[in-house]
């Protein structure tokens, strides 16, 4: 079964590299362009992995995050994707951190170890 | 000591002679008061002897005149025993003492040793009358040097210095200060100062009079060229011997400059941070656009090469006006003014602005030199054009940001040519901008375009039109228009 992969990023140069990344290995993936309708996308999507932006201009990763992870039986695994400084300490329950700019290699890599667990 | 005995009777004059001389004294003599006026003009006696009977001029009639001549001659008067009332009246007159005939040895040396002290102590009085006026004329030339220095120091300090009274009454002014505000003696300070009715509530000559000590605050004020300047004031109590609080000294000082600097610390570390954030944005795109090249080439994708360039052309032209940001922002070039036409000038900064007026629709009104106009300003192009060509982006931004609730959107831009100075004008119908931020437009990081302004473009203009020794203004209504003047010298200043 094809592995679905959300993608939350404001930048849409970013969001179409890792969209064209992921789609040519093999996943399949739906994108959010903002925290605020990244609920919406992901309620209707039901993917198996998101990675997520933190600083978007309507609404900040960690607060979708807040938000997602009251949905009952959530258990979807994320990875941060952000240049902001202390992404750590974000969102303490992501599964991978990685800054911008990322390695691709290494970013497909964590995405298919986690969605082989 | 010199005495000139003044005696008509031979015997006695030869038995004082041999007295006097036995005590060491220098005698002259003379026989009548006449001769002796004579002498006492001729040999500058100490002390006079004289008889009160004398022929022709008597002895009182000789006291007078030397009392009078000649006040510094102690006399003794020498009677008979039974002719004490005469004498008794010239002790009134001036003589030091008398002595009576016939002579005891003792009273002679008695009154001789009152009229020489009455001489000595003289003497040393006026010695120190002398020193003390010596001492005093002294004293006060210091003390009017000391004065002028300090009236000095008042005046040429590089401050501004008042002094106040307790209602804020100003008493006195330096020159730096009399200069920017004028004659203001007689007005109140924070009336001159920030054109206030009443001091401020954390006024800290208010606070100095309440405690006498010394306070310190920052105020904003409006030079008379228009300039708004920092000023840091400084209060100092000036008490009387009893320590009772008479006036407050305040000095104010230009801090202009700090603050410029403090501003561009700020905005540096801001812009900094707020780059380095852009930066891996950017990155991160410029390797979307690598990936999907390379992809592209592997499988022979022309779709998806284009796709990648166009992402990465996008993300060079992004980092290269960023990284030109922050060149200007970070260096300070020394101009290299030369005579640019005008017409040529405006012609080329519209042209560059061109493109983005077309995609939004607005147009361009202009009022500016015509071709083949020779008008010219004495700038370095370069930094002129990008301080004006910020201006001009933020208008066209302005547009932008009310496209589709106004009928049409226009920037106008016109040049006044005046003799001394030129002026540049731009005025756009976009969104406005309130008043609180019309200042802050210019001197902080201040962007109000989320992620797509750097915040830096006006600060950049305002540091580019000051370098060329002209102001930068700002008028607006928010939701109606916004207005920046640009004035220059036309011609090159001495700096």
């Amino acid at each position: 079964m094809t592995r679905k992969i959300m993608i939350v990023d404001d930048d849409p140069d970013v969001t179409k590299f890792l969209d064209i990344m992921f789609r040519h290995n093999g996943f399949e993936t739906c994108i959010a362009t903002d925290g605020k309708v990244a609920m919406d996308v992901f309620l209707k999507e039901k993917p198996d992995l998101i990675t997520l932006d933190l600083e978007m201009p309507e609404e900040w990763g960690p607060r979708f995050f807040r938000k997602i992870s009251k949905a009952k039986g959530f258990n979807t695994p994320i990875i941060v994707i952000s240049g902001v400084s202390g992404r750590e300490f974000s969102i303490p329950k992501a599964k991978a951190f990685f800054a911008k700019p990322f390695n691709a290699d290494e970013v497909l890599k964590k995405a298919k170890e986690i969605l082989s667990e | 000591m010199r005495i000139l005995l003044v005696e008509p009777e031979e015997e006695v004059q030869k038995f004082f002679v041999d007295l006097l001389s036995r005590e060491n004294y220098e005698v002259i003599t003379a026989g009548d008061g006449t001769e002796a006026s004579g002498k006492v003009k001729t040999t500058a006696p100490d002390i006079v002897m004289t008889d009160i009977r004398l022929p022709g001029m008597d002895g009182a009639d000789l006291l007078k005149w030397i009392k009078q001549d000649y006040p510094d001659i102690e006399v003794i008067m020498i009677t008979g025993l039974g002719d004490l009332q005469p004498a008794i009246d010239c002790l009134k007159i001036g003589a030091v003492d008398f002595i009576t005939k016939p002579v005891i040895l003792d009273i002679v040396k008695i009154a001789l040793k009152r009229a020489i002290d009455r001489i000595e102590n003289r003497i040393k009085l006026s010695l120190s009358t002398r020193n003390l006026e010596t001492l005093v004329r002294e004293k006060t030339r210091k003390l009017a040097e000391s004065e002028k220095r300090y009236v000095q120091l008042f005046d040429e300090l590089p401050s501004f210095i008042i002094i106040v009274d307790k209602n804020f009454k100003i008493i006195e002014a330096n020159k730096m200060f009399r200069e920017q505000y004028g004659d203001a003696a007689g007005r109140y300070c924070y009336n001159v100062y920030q054109g206030l009715s009443k001091p401020l509530p954390d006024c800290p000559v208010k606070k100095t009079f309440r405690d006498k000590k010394s306070h310190t605050t920052e105020m904003e004020v409006a030079f008379k060229n228009g300039e708004t300047r920092n000023l840091l004031v400084q209060t100092s109590a000036i008490t009387d011997p009893e320590g009772r609080i008479l006036h407050v000294m305040e000095m104010a000082t230009d801090v202009t400059v700090i603050h410029h600097l403090q501003d561009h610390l700020a905005a540096l570390g801001l812009h900094i941070s707020s780059i380095s954030h852009g930066i891996k944005g950017l990155l991160s795109g410029l390797d979307g656009g690598d990936y999907m090249i390379t992809l592209g080439l592997e499988n022979k994708d022309t779709e998806m090469i284009r796709d990648g360039w166009d992402i990465a052309k996008k993300k060079i032209k992004l980092i290269r006006s960023m990284i030109l940001d922050i060149l200007y922002h970070s260096k300070d070039r020394t101009l290299e003014r030369k005579a640019v036409n005008v017409f040529d000038f405006i012609q080329e900064l519209v042209t560059t602005m061109a493109p983005r007026m077309k995609e939004h629709g607005i147009s361009l009104i202009q009022d500016t030199p015509k071709p083949n106009s020779d008008a010219a300003v004495w700038i370095d192009k370069t930094v002129f054009f990008a301080a004006l060509l910020a201006i001009f982006e933020n208008a066209v931004d302005a547009c932008v940001a009310v496209k589709g609730l106004r009928d049409k959107l226009e920037i106008k831009i016109s040049v006044e040519l005046k003799d001394k100075e030129t002026l540049f004008r731009i005025r756009d119908n976009g969104k406005g901008l309130a008043r609180k931020y019309q200042k802050e437009v210019f001197s902080l990081f201040y962007s109000d375009k989320g992620n797509k302004g750097t915040g830096l473009g006006l600060f950049i203009a305002q540091r580019s039109v000051k370098q060329h020794k002209g102001l930068i203004k700002i008028n607006s209504i928010p939701g109606q228009y916004t207005e920046f003047t640009v004035a220059i010298p036309t011609h090159p200043v001495e700096s």
